[in-house]
């Protein structure tokens, strides 16, 4: 069998139907799903009475080399049937590493399941070519914006409630795209609602910690409309609430980004089809299609300058942030007036 | 000394007590009810606002023999035995001050056995961002396989500093700040209960003084009841906390709205002679200043958006309209520049009072455009006879002009720090149509352009002037559109006033109501420049554009003034 | 010294008298202030207010063994902890702190620490110091001083209670002065001036050599052409260690020149001793050109710490300060 390069999807089906592979490799940038792929299959080859002696998870480079990984793959289990070995940080290893660990792959021990993960988005072909047919090679990239919701949606589902549209944008728009992050979101969500069988995004808004008046979300609103005083009104009232400076930072950046491909895009004559995440029900495409057009494609520049600036002073400890924040603001709406 | 200070006698001892986060208190009682408990939490926000408290909280709620709706009951075994503090099950370490720095390995250990009377072993791990590498890898190997019956929960302040592989093996909750409003409910609570009378303003002012901080209003609050006895008055709290008088802020800005230098003086005097802490006192003036930013964004309904006591209100309302626009986000910036500098200086005093000479000394903002106005007029009485020029100005002009006439005049305008590049330059927002069909009524339009432009002189020289190098693009009827090579005349042209007086010239020339619309050019993108690097080259850049005006180009001669700054307006692209 | 013996300061003092008369006396505290006004002073002040045997309305007595030994640093149940080197580091914070807290006091009713200096805590000395000034042990009681407190974390002043430690009303200093050094007024007030309201200073300040080199200065500035200052810089740059001070008063005067160059009133002059010299000096100058020269005078303070190159940091210096003023 060739060596098999699959996606995380696949990958799944094909670990509930085939036997357990005695080699995975997990490599990409969307780190929950590489760890959801590795409880997996821990799950489904040892009993949790059986993993504090067959377990075993050590970091690439820090830890071990990979001669050492050999060795210990090469170790019989301990009163079960397989044992597990899990090396994380993999990107890390150099070139010896790797080629010793492809000696043991092209003839692995088949009790032990050796799972790799790594950073990397793809791995030294010249390298990985040692490989034999043993082993699956698991692609874990960051979703597609549109697949998101859909991603958000299934897991609620497996905790049991479902979750409307808006609860589900508001959701990628307060915590991103990051599955981890998300998980964590939705696993308190989950949690919030209690009994309900429902989250809303009146429950959203809430468990996030915002009030209900004044969300990011309004915030971006009200630059789409160029509305300098509301925008500097809802900057000084969200910054007050505690919400961290960076975290409203990166939300305006989110925003302002997407009006800016959107713009793009439509000054390139595509559809506007390809919408960022989060942006699917349609109040909320008519209110990209107004905001969009609230915005030169050259005042953009100045835009991203003044987020830059803002960051910078964030990280170089000076004070006065909000005053920082909302002067930006104004700046953005472009309402400086001048007198006389 | 057996008084508890009231942040520790206070502490809540069940969910619902805690202040300020009922978030994070709703999902967490639901866990422990639906038995859906996590390995390991992450508590993360800033200080005093219940980290600590809640963590405390949950490890009895887990323990507890019986709770009730996910509290804990507070007097079962489990639930004595941790409040008191005697129970091997539940660890709380500071990560910063015990040895856990040093030796990872005890971390695993204490762990890896079951627990001995409770139902789950809970490792609460205070300021966790401390831990050293060494310990950060045990603790993440253990979250990787977390003993059965072990729940790890993390605190700190600092988030950032915890590696993500932890952070991601963790459930996290964002304590956020507490508004004033509930830290001044809580304290009422507190003054009731310890028989404790204080007014309501003495409350608020402690609550702003606490900057979201509950256990700072309670510090504080412990200070002044350990002054002032069970009857609190606000004048106790200016003692205690060693407030400043609110007043001297908006005398300040008064003063500099006058640019009456020796009047600011003396109120620092003043200031320094009281013993104020000088970068106290900047820090809160800069909020003071962005108080006036915000009031003149928003002059309506004040008090909902500002969180201030009506006479400051007043204040605020009133001077946020002495400033023109671009001079109050300077003078804001500056301050706020100058507070950073106030802190590392060894010398506060006269980094403030020269900030103030400053501000009082530097010119009023004029737009580049009034003084083309300005200019407009002496020019016109310059035909009229070189000396009607040095005349006094006719009543009812505004400071510029008189100020031209005075010998020690420059054209100084307040600078902004970065100068947008050309490309950037926005122009006001403009529907553009695509029109290129040829059309004879464009040519019709490009015919008439001379007499356009002449009848546009009789009303504006200066208009008349920007008329000329642009092109005549599109035009249908009641529609005119043309392009300015240069963005300046552009962005000038664009202004209401400005359009109104070609619109009407075009009406009478072109015999029905028009409208006109201004595009400016788009100019060769220069690449590769990186804004930062080359900032005095943009600064040169914006000074040649400036001189090659032929109205600056003379006021310079007149006046005999160079550029001091050029600023740029982002909504008309000047 | 009891709380009667130190000067000014009654604010502090009297809330201090008042949480020990109402028994509710914190445990942790950060005393701040300029320099010199009296910090530790009262620190010590407060120990004796607790454990002398023979207090009356919250103030000591002065004279028995345990007030006695506080005043000459031999209580042991009063210790101050000062940074070694540079800084004050975590394991002085072990082993003189919380090692040192959980035993019993030994002789009097409370122990007290004193850090003096608390905003040269390291990083991890400063941490290490939290759970213990959240909950200390009992009797114990921990004085951070320190003159900079926007340099002490922010989960430390949480912590802690603080008190404000303020300058001397220049009036109060100055008619003080006036009496304890015998001077003239306008000399008083100068020095009531310069020295910011802080007694020690002012004295110091008063001393013959500083004096004498006060003069020399405010001398050269009289007689410097714009064609002397390079020489100028290199004369200076021979005095080393006196630079610091030699800067302190350029800045005093170009200061006090702007003062007057503003109208303000001559209450303000911190070298109200030199008022006609003062006013020369005017003569020739706007407002802007002092401005910017008062800030190469700052700026060359703060680049002094910075270890630039004494020579030229001086020749920039003079360079900015003989540039030709006046009006455009």
């Amino acid at each position: 069998m060739p060596k098999k390069r699959i996606y995380y999807n696949e990958f799944r089906r094909a670990l509930d139907s085939e036997p357990v592979k005695p080699v995975y490799l997990f490599t990409g940038a969307e780190a929950f799903l590489k760890e959801q792929g590795i409880q997996a299959i821990v799950d489904k080859v040892l009993k949790p009475s059986d993993r504090s002696l067959n377990l075993e998870c050590l970091y690439a480079g820090t830890d071990v080399s990979g001669r050492e990984v050999c060795s210990r793959a090469l170790t019989f289990p301990f009163l079960a049937a397989s044992r597990v070995l899990v090396v994380r940080q993999a990107e890390k290893w150099r070139s010896g590493d790797i080629t010793d660990l492809a000696g043991y792959i092209e003839n692995p021990c088949l009790s032990t399941v050796l799972i790799i993960s790594s950073q990397e988005e793809r791995i030294k072909q010249v390298y990985w070519k040692a490989w034999a047919a043993q082993a699956y090679h698991v692609e874990c990239y960051p979703l597609f914006d549109s697949q998101v919701p859909g991603w958000i949606e299934r897991r609620v589902s497996e905790h049991g409630k479902r979750i409307t549209r808006d609860a589900v944008n508001l959701l990628i728009e307060q915590a991103g795209q990051t599955l981890g992050d998300l998980e964590n979101e939705i696993s308190k969500l989950v949690n919030y609602t209690g009994r309900e069988g429902l989250i809303s995004e009146a429950n959203v808004r809430e468990a996030a910690g915002h009030g209900r008046q004044n969300t990011m979300h309004e915030l971006n609103a009200a630059l789409g409309r160029r509305d300098s005083a509301q925008a500097v009104k809802l900057t000084g009232r969200i910054l007050a609430e505690g919400v961290p400076f960076l975290k409203v930072l990166g939300s305006l950046a989110w925003y302002l980004r997407g009006l800016h491909t959107y713009r793009i895009r439509l000054e390139a004559g595509e559809s506007s089809e390809k919408l960022p995440a989060g942006v699917r029900n349609q109040a909320a495409r008519r209110d990209m299609d107004r905001q969009v057009k609230a915005y030169r494609l050259n005042e953009f520049p100045i835009i991203f300058r003044e987020l830059l600036r803002l960051d910078e002073q964030a990280k170089t400890g000076k004070s006065h942030l909000e005053l920082l924040m909302q002067l930006a603001v104004m700046k953005i709406c472009g309402q400086n007036t001048i007198c006389g | 000394m057996s008084y508890i200070v009231m942040a520790r006698k206070w502490r809540p001892q069940t969910f619902e007590s805690v202040v300020g986060q009922e978030h994070i208190v709703r999902t967490l009682k639901n866990a422990i009810l639906a038995n859906r408990i996590s390995h390991a939490y992450l508590f993360t926000g800033p200080r005093g606002v219940g980290k600590t408290t809640t963590a405390r909280l949950l490890a009895k709620a887990v323990n507890c023999i019986s709770p009730v709706e996910g509290e804990p009951c507070n007097h079962c075994v489990r639930c004595e035995e941790i409040m008191g503090g005697r129970v091997t099950d539940v660890i709380e370490i500071d990560a910063a001050s015990n040895g856990l720095v040093d030796d990872a390995r005890e971390l695993r250990e204490k762990v890896r056995y079951a627990p001995m009377t409770c139902r789950y072993k809970v490792m609460i791990i205070d300021e966790v961002h401390m831990m050293s590498n060494a310990a950060f890898n045990a603790l993440l190997k253990t979250l990787e396989e977390p003993p059965a019956h072990s729940i790890f929960i993390l605190a700190t302040t600092e988030s950032h500093k915890v590696p993500a592989t932890i952070v991601s093996r963790c459930q996290r909750f964002d304590f956020r700040r507490i508004p004033a409003k509930e830290i001044t409910e809580r304290l009422a609570v507190m003054a009731a209960a310890e028989n404790i009378t204080i007014d309501e303003e003495a409350l608020h002012q402690v609550a702003r003084g606490a900057d979201g901080s509950l256990r700072d209003a309670q510090s504080l609050f412990d200070q002044i009841v350990s002054f002032s006895g069970s009857r609190i008055e606000a004048a106790d709290v200016v003692t205690v906390l060693g407030l400043v008088d609110t007043q001297i802020y908006i005398d300040l800005v008064d003063a500099i709205a006058e640019r009456d230098a020796a009047r600011a003086l003396s109120i620092i005097n003043r200031l320094v002679d009281s013993g104020a802490d000088l970068r106290q006192f900047m820090k809160d003036w800069v909020e003071y200043w962005r108080s006036l930013v915000v009031a003149q964004v928003m002059p309506d309904c004040l008090d909902q958006v500002l969180d201030l006591a009506s006479n400051m209100l007043e204040a605020v309302a009133r001077q946020s309209r002495l400033f023109a626009s671009e001079e109050l986000t300077s003078l804001a910036k500056l301050a706020a520049a100058t507070d950073d500098e106030l802190r590392r200086t060894q010398n506060p005093r006269v980094v403030l009072e020269l900030l103030l000479v400053r501000l009082c000394a530097a010119e009023r903002v004029i737009s580049l455009e009034f003084l083309w106005q300005q200019l407009n007029a002496l020019e016109t009485r310059w035909a009229e006879g070189p000396d009607k020029v040095m005349a006094p100005p006719p009543a009812g002009t505004t400071t510029a002009a008189a100020e031209a006439s005075s010998a020690r005049n420059r054209p100084a305008v307040v600078a902004e720090e970065e100068k947008p590049s050309e490309e950037g330059e926005p122009a006001l927002i403009v529907d553009s149509l695509e029109d290129a069909a040829p059309d004879s009524y464009l040519d019709e339009v490009r015919a008439s352009w001379p007499d356009i432009m002449k009848a546009v002189g009789q009303e504006n020289r200066v208009l008349q002037a920007l008329l000329r190098d642009v092109k005549i693009t599109a035009a249908e009827e009641g529609r005119v559109e043309i392009n300015c090579t240069s963005d300046y005349h552009a962005a000038s042209l664009q202004k209401e006033e400005s359009r109104k007086v070609i619109g009407k010239v075009l009406e009478k020339v072109l015999g029905r109501a028009t409208r006109i619309h201004v595009k400016g050019s788009k100019q060769v993108s220069r690449t590769g420049e990186a804004e930062a690097e080359n900032k005095p080259g943009r600064e040169k850049e914006f000074e040649e554009i400036a001189q090659r005006e032929p109205l600056v180009r003379k006021t310079l001669e007149m006046f005999g003034g160079r550029i001091v700054e050029v600023t740029s307006n982002p909504s008309n692209g000047k | 010294m009891p709380f009667k013996d130190i000067k000014g300061q009654t604010r502090a003092i009297e809330y201090f008298k008042r949480a020990v008369g109402n028994k509710r006396l914190g445990h942790a505290f950060i005393f701040t202030g300029p320099e010199g006004v009296g910090k530790r002073a009262t620190a010590l002040a407060l120990a004796q207010a607790l454990n002398c045997s023979q207090s009356a309305e919250g103030e000591a007595c002065g004279e028995c063994p345990a007030c006695r030994k506080i005043t000459q640093g031999g209580h042991p149940d009063v210790r101050s902890i000062e940074p070694e080197g540079q800084f004050l580091k975590i394991d002085q914070m072990r082993e003189q702190l919380q090692r040192d807290a959980i035993l019993k006091p030994m002789e009097g009713s409370t122990k007290l620490y004193i850090l003096d200096s608390a905003e040269r805590l390291t990083l991890e000395a400063a941490n290490s110091l939290l759970k213990l000034l959240e909950e200390p042990p009992p009797a114990v009681i921990l004085v951070l001083i320190t003159t900079q407190p926007f340099a002490l974390l922010e989960t430390i002043r949480s912590r802690c209670q603080t008190v404000r430690f303020r300058p001397l009303e220049t009036k109060v200093l100055s008619s003080w002065l006036r009496e304890r050094l015998a001077c003239p007024a306008d000399q008083a007030q100068a020095l009531a001036m310069q020295s910011g309201g802080r007694p020690a200073k002012a004295l110091r300040l008063a001393d013959e050599n500083t004096q004498a080199l006060r003069n020399q200065v405010i001398g050269k500035l009289q007689k410097l052409g714009p064609r002397d200052w390079p020489e100028a810089a290199v004369q200076w740059g021979e005095h080393r260690a006196e630079l610091p001070e030699m800067l302190a008063v350029l800045l005093s005067w170009f200061r006090d020149l702007l003062i007057l160059s503003s109208r303000a009133s001559r209450e303000l002059l911190m070298n109200s001793d030199r008022l006609t010299e003062l006013e020369g000096a005017l003569l020739d100058e706007s407002t802007e050109s002092l401005a910017e020269k008062c800030q190469a005078v700052l700026t060359a303070i703060q680049q002094m710490k910075k270890n630039i190159n004494t020579q030229l940091l001086l020749e920039n210096l003079f360079m900015r300060l003989g540039a030709k003023a006046g009006r455009n």
